[in-house]
């Protein structure tokens, strides 16, 4: 039985559709991050688990309990909101003490585990602080350990950094990551950051307009986007519009080129079935426009292209070039850039092994 | 004549008009009044104050002070129960409604409101035959030119003064701290005693010490309603100051100057809570 597991659940406001058919189930001690574009749904399908919005339909099992009927402050989540949230009125201590003090525990019960919650979010020093006396990221941490206080069944975060700047975000999401690894506590975490879930998630569920995308593992929706849309949210993405050539052999009509695929991806689709053909940059190299044979080697795609810009990212170099009358990227690694300029003539070269294949989405089309 | 330096005398320039308003109707007023209340026929002196602590005058604070605290509390009370209901209001036009009622009635004082409290709850007022035909007879035991009287309309004009003054603090309470609370177990009423009520604490105590400077300062309403007959301080000096029954400028002078420090202690004990680290909300 799974540990967290919600069932159909359907939400509305106005009429207007905000979460549809929403299933998930979370294992004990799983980290699974809601993942999507503003006003997807995340938040609200958080709220419905918190008990702060009820669905108009599905469950919310906690274990073995359906807790919809169980108010917000008896179902043992701890949450933690994107602004905080902390009580202007306490100190840094007295936050964390809250939860504590509410459920009657003894005195010394709670010193012990406030301490012990400060040390963990590396906030001793700041017990005595007000909220306001505290940075974005201090104010954070406080509420995590207030949260994490009352020793919640599951652990809801609701864009916990946003509010932040990008180098605190990125510590403090590795110490949220951290902190909960330690504990072994089950997460749900939205947020509508594809690089922040991609990096502390066990799962990630990519949400698009209430529905539910994709769940899977953070490498597996990288390198396997079950849609346009999640090719497009997730990374960086070369989007080949076609229709579907020779199914058995896995060819893909792309303008007045022949794409090749992996047979599997086309197998069992109509010819002049519409496609989409997904590549990642990084997966596409750059050779001299006048370099190889005429006729590409088995398995291998090489399409002319001239170089539109250039721009140095670091540790790669990222190309965007125009082909087939639309644009594509390529990330080289410094040791690859060679001479490239803008302007300059090219072949981008991708193996078949590299491509994936979703169907085609129209404008607006969804379901 | 640099531009910064040209643009810092023109802004002095936009403010003198303040300065002249401020120097001629609050600074050289309150020095006159400190000069005046120090003096006596042989020079300085502190007989005034003297004078201004006899059992009379001692009777006209303690039943401004009650009064001013009476009404203050009762203008919170209500006004933080009405200003609730106007911000949790569904309907935006009741709740705008609500508030511009609000904001004229706080400004309708002195005479007019006195005689409207006359001509409604006085001996022979409309509220008061209307309840007499209903078999309710307010009068004697109750009656408008009296303390309790006074009390009713000083509460016409600080319950929506408070409204006004508490709104914006209802507004700054944050959903979330309440879905905080309750995630942290807090019910309802844990959350009011725990959360809500300490974090609007400055400025419920804040709004307590204006209303009561208010009533403290109020004198038309008072003597229009009452006359002589409740012994207020503002009473006291401007019978002083009309020589009604006796001409003694010094003492009204020494009256309205300790007056001016009860009004000092209110707005400074406001400034202090306005600026407190875990005060949240204006």
């Amino acid at each position: 039985m799974a540990y967290v597991e919600l069932k159909n659940l359907n939400k509305a406001f106005a009429g207007k559709p905000a979460v549809r058919d929403f299933r998930l189930s979370l294992e004990k001690g799983e980290f699974v991050s809601l993942l999507g574009p503003s006003g997807c749904g995340k938040s609200t399908t958080l709220r419905m688990v918190a008990g702060f919005e009820e669905p108009d339909s599905g469950e919310v099992w906690l274990g073995d309990q359906n807790v919809l009927e169980v108010p917000p402050h008896r179902r043992g989540m701890g949450m933690v909101f994107q602004s905080y949230a902390l009580f202007p009125h306490l100190t840094a201590w007295n936050n964390v003490a809250f939860g504590l003090r509410i459920a009657g525990r003894p005195a010394g019960e709670i010193r012990r585990r406030v301490a012990e919650l400060l040390e963990l979010v590396g906030l001793r020093e700041a017990a005595g602080q007000y909220p306001r006396q505290l940075s974005g990221g201090q104010q954070q941490r406080v509420a995590l350990a207030r949260a994490l206080a009352v020793e919640p069944r599951v652990l809801l975060l609701d864009e916990p950094l946003s509010a932040l700047d990008a180098v605190v975000r990125v510590t403090l999401r590795e110490e949220i990551r951290r902190i909960q690894s330690a504990l072994g506590i089950t997460t749900l975490y939205v947020t509508h950051d594809q690089e922040e879930a991609l990096a502390i998630s066990d799962r990630v569920v990519v949400m698009r307009g209430g529905w539910v995308e994709q769940v899977g593992t953070p490498e597996a929706v990288y390198a396997e986007p079950a849609t346009q849309f999640v090719a497009s949210f997730i990374g960086k993405m070369n989007q080949l519009p076609g229709v579907v050539e020779r199914a058995g052999e896995g060819w893909v009509r792309w303008g007045d080129r022949r794409l090749v695929v992996p047979p599997a991806a086309t197998a069992g689709l109509a010819e002049g079935r519409a496609v989409v053909v997904l590549v990642r940059p990084e997966a596409v190299a750059v050779a001299p426009a006048d370099a190889g044979s005429a006729v590409p080697a088995a398995g291998e795609n090489r399409v002319p292209a001239s170089i539109d810009i250039v721009t140095f990212l670091g540790p790669l170099t990222r190309l965007s070039l125009q082909a087939g009358g639309q644009r594509l990227l390529a990330d080289l690694t410094a040791g690859d850039r060679g001479r490239l300029q803008r302007g300059a003539t090219v072949q981008l070269v991708f193996p078949a092994a590299a491509c994936r294949l979703v169907a085609g989405e129209s404008a607006g089309e969804r379901r | 004549m640099s531009l910064q330096r040209r643009i810092r005398r023109s802004a002095w320039l936009v403010l003198a008009p303040f300065f002249v308003f401020g120097l001629a109707f609050e600074i050289i007023p309150v020095l006159t009044l400190v000069r005046s209340s120090f003096s006596g026929e042989g020079g300085w002196t502190l007989a005034n104050f003297g004078r201004a602590f006899t059992p009379a005058m001692v009777n006209s604070f303690r039943n401004s002070l009650q009064l001013s605290a009476t009404t203050a509390l009762l203008g919170v009370v209500g006004g933080t129960v009405v200003g609730y209901a106007i911000v949790t209001a569904r309907s935006r036009f009741v709740r705008d409604a609500l508030t511009a009622l609000a904001d004229v009635t706080a400004n309708f004082g002195g005479a007019p409101l006195a005689f409207a409290f006359i001509v409604t709850l006085g001996s022979t007022g409309v509220v008061t035959l209307l309840l007499k035909a209903a078999g309710v007879s307010l009068y004697p035991s109750f009656r408008i030119y009296s303390v309790s009287g006074l009390t009713i309309a000083y509460v016409y004009f600080q319950l929506p003064l408070m409204i006004l003054l508490i709104v914006p603090a209802l507004l700054g309470l944050r959903r979330e701290w309440r879905e905080a609370a309750t995630n942290l177990g807090a019910t309802r009423a844990q959350y009011w005693l725990r959360v809500a009520l300490p974090i609007l604490a400055p400025s419920l105590l804040g709004s307590f010490l204006l209303l009561f400077a208010n009533a403290f300062g109020a004198y038309a309403t008072a003597w229009t309603l009452t006359g002589p007959d409740v012994n207020l301080v503002t009473v006291q000096i401007a019978a002083l100051v009309r020589g009604e029954v006796q001409l003694d400028p010094a003492l009204a002078d020494a009256l309205a100057l300790v007056s001016l420090g009860v009004m000092a202690v209110c707005v400074l004990g406001y400034r202090w809570l306005a600026t407190r680290p875990w005060r949240a909300v204006p």
